[in-house]
């Protein structure tokens, strides 16, 4: 059990993007409903979108924007138990001297407070470069479903239908016709 | 300011932006104008870009100024110069002549959209084949992709099938360029670049953790989809059939190919010889579905009545040819593929401008609308007849000698029944190709259909039959095969990024 | 002329330029190249030329003895009578495939290197196929298509060989010099793959029913020109790599009987001269099997044969092409409006079954010495009755058939002047040969020379003999109304062994693959009662219009199984 826990929960990420993906291949393949095909087809893209964005994760981390030495040591100081005062001080050494100045005014920490502190302050920010990426990947995915709307639209406008059993079925009596 | 530097950018660019402006214009006359223009201009662009890497080796151009990794770069060697050259020079034969089967075929009010959407999935391809950087790929990929499934759908005013031929298209072509962003997602997760030269190098030192190989099977199989490769190969067997038959010759030519070349890319460049071959089975793979797709395609190729449906057919058997080449991993195999990307690409352009014609007098291309033609059209019907012979790979032609490398390279891997999958292959490609001649040469005119009133214009035999002069310079020429060919595979073979 | 160029391209170059040319100009352009690539070929010097890089390799197109002198002579002679027959044809597609069939016979003939061979055996294969099609009937079609599949195969099999011969030579790494045509062993899989090939195109029993299949489909010209080049090729190429197998010996002999009696019962002249070819083959492929006199003696025959039976071809082309049949029962009766043609046809015949003084006799001499110099007696004997059953078939029956016998009531008008020409040059060609046989013993390969006395009494003696028996037998069956009747049948020959199997096989394998892909796939993937779904399928046969949608579903389901696939064996690769 608990090693089903662990994995389950270990690669949350992966199982709900493979997840995603399934659903949305399950839709193309069995829906009928061209309409239903894409918004399948929408679904497959956003499990990657997912799988994307979950991988630059780090945990602990912070948004990957711009942060001065003191913006990232008072990040790091509200997540841990520390007194005021020392803190105070931590905060004018790192203006004055940076980081390592102010890890040493903070004096001892709780072991465990202070792993995370260092972890923070040493992988400040979560990787950005797949959000970029995926920030491209969807616009192209944006751009695959206005294609895929609009031929659908097409077909409806040609066919009368957008549920690909009648599709088939008008072609049949269009083949059988031309025949005889 | 000089332009020299900036060449393998406008390579991409000119397409690209001359895509865009045509697609203002609103002028049918005017579009095709610029089109041409373009398309002529980026062709001798690359011929300029391939004239530099011969000269100096490796062209790289950093987009903006920005160096790798941290940028994207455009990386040029001899292999990719030559695809860009295929690529652009198919577009500018095939563009500038479109425009009496685009009058036929496409309604008038759509003709600028016809060409800004041919010159934007050209720019595609172009940057698909140029760049050096693998999400770069990706989203080009999709830009030619998408500019295609618009482009077969343009069918549908003579055939309303060409939507749902698009629509498949459309849903086959996502899937497998998202298995390809998915495989990409783990390479990037196991190296941490995207940059393809820099990739190389960090998955040598990986020697194959379980993610790198997941990430090898999602691009295999993404770029299995993107070359129609069996047995996903359904979607160009009907995209090809009722597309306007001029995108048909364009993308017949060049899109597969262009997969094929990334395939290569991916396979040589980037995973290197030891993460395809050895710790993971690529070779096995893809050389089994190769003699399948070689042996069903053609199979399926001699059954058809309809013309364009019976050349799609035969490209899957000619995309088996070309996928075997490179799954031989040697530089004897991948020799035969590149010779056979070209000669493919020049024969089926060809063929498929041949049929245009045929559709354009006719007004259809079953074997029906066929039948007799060679009196009333001897020049369609020779490059018809030329166009097979390259197909089965008669001596003379292109065809004979990638298959003579194709037959080689099995034999010096030991693959015997590879060989005869090739030789055999050969033997039903006589047997489609016969059937069509029997058909255009000695099938009794006006029986079946009405005689044509008399041969198609020039501006549609003389380019197929400049495209098959390529062929047999090809299958006659040693320096063209041998020079250009013996490099980029002694590089690949090389494994050097 | 010009140095080191194979006359056989000179002539396939000028193929090309027929249909561009008016009327008048291209009959004397048809006339006119056959001669003008003749002055090549007599210009050239024994040796070894014509070197040509053809995608990155070394060809050697060139390359004149004895042997290749002698049958591309002898194909240069074919062509030109061919090309004369066949003046007054309006089809530029028929004149365009003769020239390039007998330019390619030719080129291969005088081909140093099996790279070079294989080209003109393959274009030999396809351009012959057209004068099989051009009869522009649904039958020709599939008899040309069949003819062609043999044809290929032989090409396909050369082709194997000469890999495997690369890759019995150590790879093509190793290679340095050109792969020289020259004699090859049969001690491995190269040289039996090579005598293979040669062999369907020399119609080895068994592998011959492309020949008696194909030739009587021919248009009447075009059977001219297919008596001429292919099986003679074959000849000329198992002189050059096989001479003095055994194997020969004795596939030969088989060769020389087996067709006789196919020939007797045959209706159709065509067909029974079709059958005489093989049966005149089987003689040269026995010369070719002893080696040495035999050599010479199946090079002369070939030389010979080629000119006879061009004529007999050539004769039953004119019937044909007056009469619209070439069926005996249909025939008889037309020496009265057809006397040229009916003399010719007699000197065609005099010439095959070896009448002393005519050219069968110069030839055919030299293998029966050969053979009886080999102590062969069982050979002998077989050949001897082989060249009785000629005379009866082909020395009788044809001329009997087509010009006496009973009379048709047919009173076609005499063939037109340029078939009589081509006829009357061919009839003076076979009786100056025979009588005055050191013309052709000049330039034979081998220990022949010019002053080799063929007629001793005893040749004459033992030939006359043989004939005035045969003869003695065919009056004898005649009138006691023995004869196996004219009549309209099909006599099977080893053909059903390959087409009626072969016709199922393909079936089986295109029909279910090409035809039912997509519904193999929907009855596999898609769970429809199988009913249903041949219901829904069969309409969409033609072109599987509308199965898109089921394909597309089937194949993202592919998709997802492939990449599945390639992962779980990528594992086990991985763990191995």
């Amino acid at each position: 059990m608990s090693l089903l826990a662990t994995g389950l929960f270990n690669l949350l990420n992966y199982w709900v993007y493979v997840s995603l993906m399934m659903i949305g291949l399950y839709a193309v393949i069995a829906k009928t409903n061209l309409v239903k095909k894409v918004i399948g087809l929408s679904l497959f893209q956003t499990g990657i979108f997912i799988f994307y964005i979950s991988m630059g994760v780090v945990s602990g981390a912070t948004t990957p924007i711009t942060w001065t030495d003191a913006e990232r040591l008072r990040l790091g100081l509200s997540r841990v138990e520390v007194a005021p005062e020392r803190a105070a001080a931590a905060l004018a050494a790192v203006e004055e001297d940076g980081l390592d100045a102010a890890r040493a005014a903070l004096g001892p920490l709780a072991p465990a407070d202070a792993a995370r502190l260092d972890e923070l302050l040493a992988r400040p920010y979560t990787n950005p470069l797949p959000h970029v990426l995926i920030l491209t990947a969807i616009v192209v995915s944006v751009s695959t479903m206005a294609v895929a709307l609009a031929i659908v639209m097409e077909i409806k406008a040609a066919y009368g239908t957008i549920e690909s059993d009648e599709i088939v079925t008008a072609e049949l009596e269009t083949a059988r016709a031309a025949r005889s | 300011m000089t332009l020299t530097p900036q060449v393998p950018a406008l390579v991409v660019l000119v397409p690209l932006l001359a895509g865009v402006v045509i697609g203002l214009v609103r002028h049918a006359g005017l579009a095709w104008l610029l089109a041409s223009l373009a398309s002529v201009t980026t062709f001798a662009l690359t011929l300029a870009l391939a004239a530099r890497v011969q000269a100096e080796g490796v062209v790289i151009y950093a987009m903006g100024g920005w160096a790798a990794p941290t940028g994207i770069e455009l990386r040029v060697d001899a292999l990719n110069a030559l695809v860009l050259a295929l690529v652009a020079g198919m577009a500018a034969v095939i563009v500038p002549t479109s425009r009496a089967s685009v009058a036929r075929e496409v309604p008038a009010d759509r003709h600028d959209q016809f060409y800004a959407l041919v010159l934007l999935c050209v720019a595609g391809m172009l940057g698909v084949t140029a760049t050096g950087d693998a999400f770069n790929l990706y989203v080009l990929i999709e830009i030619s992709s998408l500019t295609a499934y618009a482009l077969v759908a343009l069918g549908r005013s003579r055939d309303r099938r060409a939507l749902t031929a698009s629509f498949q298209y459309l849903i086959m072509g996502s899937i497998g360029a998202s298995f390809l962003l998915v495989g990409l997602g783990y390479l990037f997760l196991a190296t941490g670049t995207l940059n393809m030269a820099d990739m190389a190098v960090r998955l040598a030192d990986l020697h194959g953790s379980t993610t790198v190989r997941t990430g090898v099977a999602f691009v295999i199989v993404g770029l299995s989809l993107k070359m129609a490769l069996f047995p996903v190969h359904q979607w160009m067997a009907d995209a090809y059939t009722y597309a306007p038959t001029s995108v048909t010759a364009l993308m017949a030519s060049t899109a597969t190919k262009v997969g094929v070349y990334i395939t290569i890319r991916f396979v040589y460049t980037i995973f290197g010889h030891e993460l395809s071959f050895v710790i993971m089975p690529t070779d096995a793979f893809l050389l089994a579905f190769a003699c399948l797709a070689i042996v069903v395609g053609s199979l399926q190729a001699i059954r058809q009545h309809d013309v364009r449906r019976l050349l799609a057919y035969s490209s899957v058997a000619q995309i088996g040819y070309l996928v075997l080449g490179l799954a031989l991993g040697s530089a004897l195999g991948l020799s035969g593929t590149l010779v056979h990307l070209l000669n493919h690409a020049l024969v089926k352009g060809a063929l498929f401008l041949a049929v245009g014609a045929v559709v354009y007098r006719q007004g259809g291309a079953t074997m029906h609308e066929l039948t007799g033609i060679a009196r009333r059209m001897p020049l369609t019907a020779a490059a018809i007849a030329v166009g097979g012979l390259g197909l089965i790979g008669v001596p003379l032609t292109g065809g004979f000698v990638s298959k003579w490398y194709l037959v080689a390279g099995a034999l010096e891997a030991g693959l015997w029944p590879v060989a005869v999958v090739v030789l055999v292959g050969s033997l039903l490609a006589v047997a489609y190709v016969l059937r069509l001649l029997q058909v255009v040469y000695f099938g009794e005119p006006g029986t079946v259909a009405p005689e044509p009133a008399g041969e198609a214009p020039a501006s549609f035999w003389a380019p197929a039959l400049l495209l098959l002069l390529g062929s047999v310079a090809l299958g006659v020429s040693g320096q063209l095969t041998g020079g250009l060919i013996a490099a980029a595979a002694g590089a690949l073979a090389g494994g050097a990024p | 002329m010009i140095s080191g160029l194979n006359p056989g391209f000179l002539l396939m170059a000028g193929a090309l330029l027929i249909p561009l040319l008016p009327r008048l100009l291209r009959q004397g352009w048809l006339v006119a190249l056959p001669l003008l690539s003749a002055a090549q070929l007599l210009t050239l010097d024994r040796g070894d030329r014509g070197e040509v890089t053809l995608a990155g390799v070394t060809l050697h197109t060139l390359f004149v003895d004895d042997l290749s002198f002698t049958f591309a002579l002898v194909f240069h002679l074919a062509l030109l009578l061919g090309s004369i027959f066949a003046l007054k044809v309006e089809d530029a597609t028929q004149h365009v495939s003769a020239v390039l069939y007998g330019g390619a016979a030719i080129a291969a003939c005088l081909a140093r290197d099996l790279v070079t061979l294989f080209i003109c055996w393959e274009v030999v294969a396809v351009a012959s196929a057209f004068l099989i099609w051009a009869q522009r009937t649904p039958r020709a079609y599939q008899t040309g298509m069949r003819y062609l599949a043999w044809q290929i195969l032989s090409g396909l099999l050369l082709l194997a060989g000469i890999l495997a011969l690369v890759v019995e030579r150590g790879g093509p790494a190793k290679l340095t010099g050109p792969l020289v045509f020259e004699a090859l062993p049969l001690d491995g899989a190269a040289g039996w793959l090579i005598l293979l090939a040669f062999g369907i195109k020399a119609a080895f029993p068994a592998l011959h029913t492309w020949l008696s299949d194909a030739y009587p489909e021919a248009t009447p010209t075009g059977a001219v020109f297919l008596s001429g080049f292919t099986s003679k090729l074959a000849v000329y190429a198992l002189a050059r790599a096989f001479a003095g197998q055994e194997v020969l010996v004795y596939v030969g002999a088989a060769m020389a009987i087996f067709p006789i009696f196919f020939a007797v019962i045959e209706n159709d002249l065509r067909r029974v001269l079709a059958y005489s070819l093989i049966n005149q083959v089987g003689f040269m492929v026995v010369g070719v099997g002893i080696g040495g006199l035999g050599v010479s003696g199946a090079a002369a025959h070939a030389f010979a044969h080629v000119i006879y039976k061009g004529l007999l071809f050539m004769s039953t082309g004119a019937v044909l092409f007056r009469t619209g049949t070439a069926d005996a029962n249909q025939l008889g009766g037309l020496y009265r409006t057809m006397p040229f043609t009916a003399v010719c046809c007699m000197i065609g015949a005099a010439s095959i079954s070896a009448f002393p003084l005519f050219s069968g006799f110069a030839a055919k001499s030299l293998i029966m010495v050969a053979v009886a110099e080999d102590h062969r007696p069982g050979v002998w004997f077989l050949l001897l009755f082989a060249a009785a059953g000629v005379f009866h078939h082909a020395g009788i029956k044809v001329p009997f058939f087509a010009f006496f016998g009973h009379d048709s009531g047919k009173r076609p008008p005499e063939a037109p002047w340029n078939m009589c020409l081509a006829m009357g040059l061919a009839a003076a060609l076979c009786i100056g040969i025979g009588c005055y046989p050191p013309v052709l013993y000049a330039i034979l390969p081998g220990p022949i020379t010019a002053d080799y006395a063929v007629y001793t009494a005893a040749h004459v003696i033992t030939q006359l003999q043989l004939l005035l028996f045969s003869a003695l037998a065919f009056c004898v069956l005649m009138l006691s109304g023995r004869y196996p009747p004219e009549l309209t049948s099909t006599n099977l020959d080893v053909d059903w062994l390959w087409r009626r199997p072969g016709r199922v096989v393909w079936r089986e394998l295109t029909g279910p693959i090409a035809a039912n892909f997509g519904r193999l796939q929907a009855l596999l993937l898609e769970g429809l009662p199988a009913a249903v779904s041949r219901a829904v399928m069969r309409p969409l046969r033609v072109d599987g219009l509308a199965a898109r949608f089921w394909a597309m579903r089937t194949s993202v389901l592919v998709t997802v199984v492939l990449l599945l696939a390639y992962l779980l064996v990528g594992a086990v690769h991985a763990a191995r």
